[in-house]
């Protein structure tokens, strides 16, 4: 896993912990604060994957797959 | 003319179902695994409406109703960082290890990797029973919304009825792109209609803001989390919807993929498909105390149908109903056809009865289970009280717990059986009794300190897999993972 990966999940984990406004009355957009920041952090997680799959896609995995295609039955009956 | 309208919809969704059938070709593998072709699109949308059950509208608007809008917080916002992460890790290497050695199950991944029966059996035992909740709350689900939306005209066990009969249907019709391809339709309806649902309902309570403003005077509690949410729980509650990754109808999702490539767009767009269902609900929750301020009980299970009835009667009101059983639908059909799916490998054709099964037994057998199961489900629905929608989350939370067991198996050599059993016989005995004390105890979380019990049945499971491993010899079995 590549360091950015691993650090981006970190501080997206923070990130979703947002006590700091856990009562904040104001809103955004109309939505009070609590939602309209949880619907940004879902646009912000979305970004966030969208460079994963384009700059960290796990390509050995393909060739894993297709190395040797069923190489072994699986065991059904006795 | 809202039954019409039902009734053309589920004739739609009838007719999907047979154009698809057309294209399998008879083998176990076409009507279990669509042949593993299922490209991008399909995939985002029926891995999103096999996930998203009623619960996401019906539930989630239940629970905001009681909570407010901290449930957007504990439960949507989880599910789009973990979801995507369990896809990108764990969906990407369990479809190259299915591909490669022609996987068609969990419980024959888990067995052949650790070279143990029993531990496949009970296994299987575990995650059927989970499930069983799970099937529950959508033939309940569909029943509430025929029997709601047609003010009480249609009784629940009709529309529970009338969804099993559909399902059984398709399902056992067209096996696996069937299911799909009617996810795939199903979940853009949901999707857009639960947008049109929100609009036209806040529309007729004054707006956004003029309906922020009514609740602000009535309910201010519900528009900041403050005490109906825990910090604890919102820190805990990440460990939820990680029981995506052991659910038995995402996993043969998962298997169906054409190519590796096709978890791109599930990965990447799966948070915006979440908040763009979740906002809806959980705001309709909330502004459901304008118009039924006291509901209480399994009653509020129902006050997003109930919206819907008293602000968009007639076609409008049709169509958004016909999204709600989209919905329910998606994820049953899923559901009902993993559990088939289940039943047909890792018992009738692994224990041999009946002999060595031909291609179109295998499918018949398939068959039969998914009528099974669906019509049992139904029967059970009609004993089972409406409080089985608080069930979903200790189905979810039995699901995550076993997640450490498949992680240890496709990522770790060094796991054994025997760390797999201690793993699997803790959240056997943890689930059990946690189950028990919530029912004492309404709202419990451990010792009441708002740490939910998935935290500390995950975090067991975790170690005693890690432990009893490092303490037993090696199995030879991790040759899988080579």
């Amino acid at each position: 896993m590549r360091w950015w990966v691993g650090t981006g999940l970190i501080a997206l984990y923070v990130l979703r912990l947002d006590f700091w406004w856990w009562n904040a009355t104001e809103r955004i957009a109309g939505l009070p604060l609590g939602l309209a920041y949880h619907l940004i952090f879902c646009g912000v997680v979305a970004l966030f994957f969208g460079l994963v799959v384009r700059h960290a896609w796990p390509r050995e995995l393909d060739r894993a797959s297709e190395d040797v295609s069923r190489d072994e039955p699986v065991e059904t009956g006795r | 003319m809202i039954l019409a309208i039902v009734f053309a919809y589920l004739g739609l969704v009838l007719s999907i179902g047979f154009l698809s059938q057309r294209l399998n070709t008879g083998t176990g593998e076409s009507f279990f695994l669509a042949d593993r072709s299922i490209g991008s699109f399909v995939m985002l949308m029926t891995l999103f409406g096999t996930h998203m059950t009623s619960f996401a509208l019906l539930g989630a608007s239940a629970e905001s109703y009681r909570v407010g809008i901290g449930v957007f917080s504990l439960m949507a916002s989880s599910s789009a960082l973990m979801v995507p992460i369990i896809f990108y890790f764990v969906g990407t290497r369990v479809w190259a290890l299915g591909k490669r050695h022609g996987f068609v199950t969990q419980v024959e991944l888990i067995r052949r990797r650790f070279g143990s029966d029993a531990l496949g059996l009970v296994l299987f035992v575990v995650l059927v029973l989970l499930m069983i909740p799970y099937l529950l709350i959508g033939i309940m689900g569909g029943g509430i919304t025929l029997n709601q939306i047609s003010s009480g005209a249609v009784e629940q066990w009709v529309g529970g009825l009338l969804i099993a009969m559909v399902v059984i249907s398709y399902v056992s019709m067209a096996g696996l792109r069937g299911t799909a391809w009617v996810n795939t339709f199903q979940t853009t309806l949901f999707m857009v209609l639960g947008g049109v649902t929100a609009v036209v309902i806040v529309g007729k309570l004054g707006g956004l803001s003029g309906a922020m403003e009514r609740i602000a005077e009535v309910s201010p509690e519900l528009l900041v989390r403050g005490d109906n949410v825990r910090p604890l729980q919102l820190l805990t509650y990440t460990l939820i919807p990680v029981s995506v990754g052991m659910f038995p109808h995402i996993f043969m999702h998962w298997l169906s993929a054409k190519s590796l490539a096709t978890f791109k767009a599930p990965i990447t767009f799966y948070p915006l498909c979440i908040a763009a269902v979740w906002v809806p609900s959980v705001l309709l929750g909330v502004f459901g105390h304008l118009d039924f301020p006291d509901l209480q009980g399994p009653a509020t299970n129902s006050v997003l149908v109930q919206m819907i009835a008293l602000h968009a009667p007639g076609v409008l009101g049709g169509l958004l109903a016909a999204g709600v059983f989209a919905a329910i639908m998606s994820s049953l059909d899923s559901q009902s056809l993993s559990l088939g799916t289940m039943f047909t490998r890792d018992v009738v054709e692994h224990y041999g009865w009946g002999g060595k099964l031909t291609e179109a037994t295998r499918v018949r057998v398939g068959r039969l289970f998914v009528v099974g199961i669906v019509a049992t489900t139904f029967v059970l629905s009609l004993i089972t009280t409406p409080s089985i929608f608080r069930m979903a989350v200790w189905s979810f939370t039995g699901y995550s717990s076993l997640l450490p067991i498949l992680l240890a198996a496709i990522f770790w050599r060094r796991a054994t059986a025997a760390g797999a059993w201690a793993a699997l016989l803790s959240v056997i005995a943890l689930w059990i009794y946690f189950f028990q004390r919530s029912s004492e105890v309404p709202g419990y979380t451990v010792g009441g300190t708002g740490v939910l019990p998935v935290a500390v049945m995950f975090v067991t499971s975790a170690v005693l897999m890690v432990a009893v491993s490092l303490a037993t010899r090696p199995h030879r079995r991790a040759e899988l993972l080579d």
